[in-house]
């Protein structure tokens, strides 16, 4: 590795212990320049941009697809597509939003090559509940661990919406280019989604609203 | 970012956005990426390739028109009919002086015998065609001529852009 | 297929002694859709293909110093097998690679300088050569090979007692086409390469020569279309069983000579062009030539 990318490498661990959580994509800044080395066809750069993302990556996979090795495979063809597509990249978003967004679409392709009908644009009403729940590995605390569960009982639609937005932090606008979806279609979504989740998490409307 | 501070929008923003794969990705990555474009995902057609593919396609088509007329007129002084014709060659012509310099540059990368044995193909290309027109400059009504003309203007045309194929493969370069 | 066997087994030799001399030694195997796609990429040194049972691409082989990887790539049911060579690099290095791929698999094949010998692949093949070679047997896919300098010589072989029917086309620029037990369609095109063919029952033949020379030998199908033109080269036809067909045969200043019906005739008293029309049979099939100056023989 060279010595500059060791440099940001060593800076971004520590920022990447704390992730700020006002924006979807922290430690943006040193990603220019990764990027910039990547384009150049430098791997290195381009590991160091898999290590400061990956993470996020995983987990919106995770948390979209609800199996392990299914998210696992997609966070390797979202690296690997991104790779092959750096030069499309023109840092008009964050370069975070960016690999998000084909991680999306990674995702969608594969659920859509299980269940052909499957749409994120179905209305909610057409949306329908997942046969079958799979444990996330268990990271956090009694209640985050609840969510996650309930997270996981979702609807694929409401789910994905809720899991981009409330999670990852990105607009409905954000959300509905990354789903392929209309925005009140997101908006309908996320309100089914925090109905659904109330009642799994015995939670009435005055708690969500405190 | 919504503004929304509801108990359930606080916990579900409190979930860790990082979640670590069980395993190190990377290496399986690293072995998925490759610095040269796939062949498959074929470089974007160059001018070279777009004008020659083009005259490949209108010189056909311009000549099966030609032969079907000559042949349901059935006559050996069938005078060659398309005004097609003579517009495509008249426009390939034009433009032969750049794409002459466009197959140079393209072939300069090949090994010395294989260019040499491109230039001397595109040498016989053209001296069949300069054969064929002193023969219509004594024979201007020929049927046969003008048809074998257009077919070696094709034949010329697919050889300049067969020769930009060749390069969805990586050639050796010269060191500067 | 003797003279694929020939290349095998030259190719292998060659393989054998660079391995001794120097090189690093590879081998990979990956799982594989039995009737998915394989594309081959290699510079300089060889390429041999052959096809097997299994649902499986195995590579093994060695690679010179100078290349810098060999890549295996998958995507759905294609798989990309790739010598990469560092992006500054004067001559290319050589990889020599024996690959076996499932026997239905489509094949792509792009070398420069490499040689290709390719047995038992049953798929459709897409071929493509600069300077290298290329020897392979078509069965019923779609074939296509293309080559600047390289000789290209093609095997047809049969399954199910029945020929080999898929469309053939072949396309050199200099390189000579050899083309065995095939029948069904055929396009080919050279500049000046050669071109020998030998095939059975045709139903369409289109067959273009600058300056190289054309010898088809071919019964044909009843309702059969084969057109043949060359600038230079000569066009000699050799005719198997029955003939039924229509004649139209002409050149500018080279002869026709016929074996088996009327004589040439002078198509002006005084000037050039030599024409010969006439019908064998009921005149079904269509054979037609057309040639500046090289000479024309038809025969049975």
């Amino acid at each position: 590795m060279n010595g500059s990318t060791a440099i940001f490498l060593d800076g971004f661990r520590a920022k990447r212990s704390a992730p700020a959580k006002d924006s979807p994509d922290s430690g943006a800044p040193a990603d220019g320049m990764l990027v910039a080395a990547a384009r150049r066809g430098d791997v290195q750069a381009f590991e160091s941009l898999y290590r400061l993302h990956s993470g996020k990556v995983m987990g919106l996979c995770l948390r979209m697809t609800r199996q392990h090795d299914v998210a696992e495979d997609c966070v390797q063809q979202t690296f690997i597509k991104a790779w092959r597509n750096l030069s499309t990249f023109e840092g008009r978003s964050a370069f975070g939003t960016w690999i998000h967004t084909i991680a999306v679409n990674v995702v969608l392709s594969h659920l859509r090559s299980q269940n052909p009908w499957l749409t994120v644009s179905l209305t909610p009403e057409d949306d329908d509940e997942p046969p079958m729940l799979e444990d996330l590995r268990e990271t956090n605390t009694g209640q985050a661990i609840d969510i996650e569960r309930a997270l996981m009982t979702l609807p694929e639609g409401a789910r994905s919406v809720v899991v981009l937005q409330a999670v990852y932090g990105y607009s409905h606008e954000e959300v509905a280019r990354m789903l392929g979806i209309a925005v009140g279609t997101c908006k309908s979504q996320l309100h089914r989604a925090r109905h659904l989740l109330r009642a799994r998490l015995d939670m009435t409307e005055s708690d969500d609203e405190q | 970012m919504s503004n929304n501070t509801g108990k359930l929008d606080r916990a579900l923003s409190s979930l860790p956005r990082d979640i670590e794969p069980s395993r190190d990705l990377w290496p399986s990555i690293r072995a998925n990426l490759d610095r040269t474009p796939e062949t498959t995902r074929r470089p974007a057609l160059g001018t070279t390739t777009k004008l020659a593919a083009g005259f490949v396609l209108l010189v056909a088509s311009c000549a099966t028109t030609y032969w079907i007329t000559r042949a349901s007129m059935q006559s050996a002084t069938a005078t060659f009919a398309t005004t097609d014709g003579n517009a495509v060659i008249a426009e390939y012509l034009r433009s032969r002086a750049e794409l002459d310099r466009l197959f140079a540059e393209r072939i300069a990368a090949l090994p010395p015998k294989t260019r040499a044995k491109l230039e001397s193909n595109l040498a016989d290309l053209r001296r069949a065609e300069n054969e064929i027109v002193a023969g219509l400059t004594r024979n201007p009504s020929d049927p046969l001529l003008h048809e074998l003309l257009m077919s070696t203007y094709q034949s010329e045309a697919q050889l300049l852009a067969d020769v930009s194929e060749i390069f969805a493969v990586d050639l050796p370069r010269k060191k500067s | 297929m003797k003279s694929a066997v020939k290349i095998i087994n030259a190719i292998a030799a060659v393989a054998l002694s660079a391995a001794q001399a120097h090189a690093e030694v590879v081998e990979r195997r990956v799982d594989a859709d039995a009737r998915g796609e394989v594309e081959v990429v290699n510079v300089a040194g060889s390429v041999r293909i052959s096809g097997w049972e299994r649902a499986e691409v195995h590579v093994s082989g060695n690679l010179d110093n100078g290349v810098e990887r060999l890549d295996m790539l998958r995507d759905g049911n294609r798989i990309l097998i790739k010598v990469v060579l560092p992006s500054d690099r004067g001559n290319a290095a050589k990889a020599n690679l024996d690959i076996q791929i499932p026997r239905d698999s489509k094949l792509t094949t792009n070398t420069v300088s490499a040689d290709q010998a390719i047995l038992d692949v049953r798929g459709a093949q897409r071929l493509q050569s600069v300077s290298g070679d290329i020897d392979t047997e078509a069965w019923d896919g779609e074939f296509r090979a293309k080559s600047v300098s390289g000789d290209i010589s093609v095997q047809g072989q049969t399954s199910k007692d029945k020929l080999s029917v898929g469309q053939v086309r072949v396309n050199t620029v200099s390189g000579d086409i050899t083309i065995d037990n095939l029948g069904n369609e055929l396009e080919l095109r050279t500049v000046s390469g050669d071109m020998n063919v030998s095939a059975r029952n045709l139903s369409r033949a289109n067959i273009k020569t600058t300056n190289g020379d054309l010898h088809l030998t071919t019964s044909m199908q009843r309702d059969a279309s084969i057109e043949a033109e060359a600038i230079n080269g000569e066009i000699n036809f050799d005719f198997d069983g029955t003939i039924d067909a229509s004649f139209d045969i002409e050149t500018f200043n080279g002869k026709i000579d016929n074996c088996f019906g009327p004589k040439s005739k002078q198509i002006h008293e005084h000037g050039p062009g030599t024409q010969l029309r006439f019908k064998e049979g009921e005149g079904h099939a269509q054979v037609r030539v057309k040639t500046l100056n090289g000479d024309v023989g038809l025969c049975k």
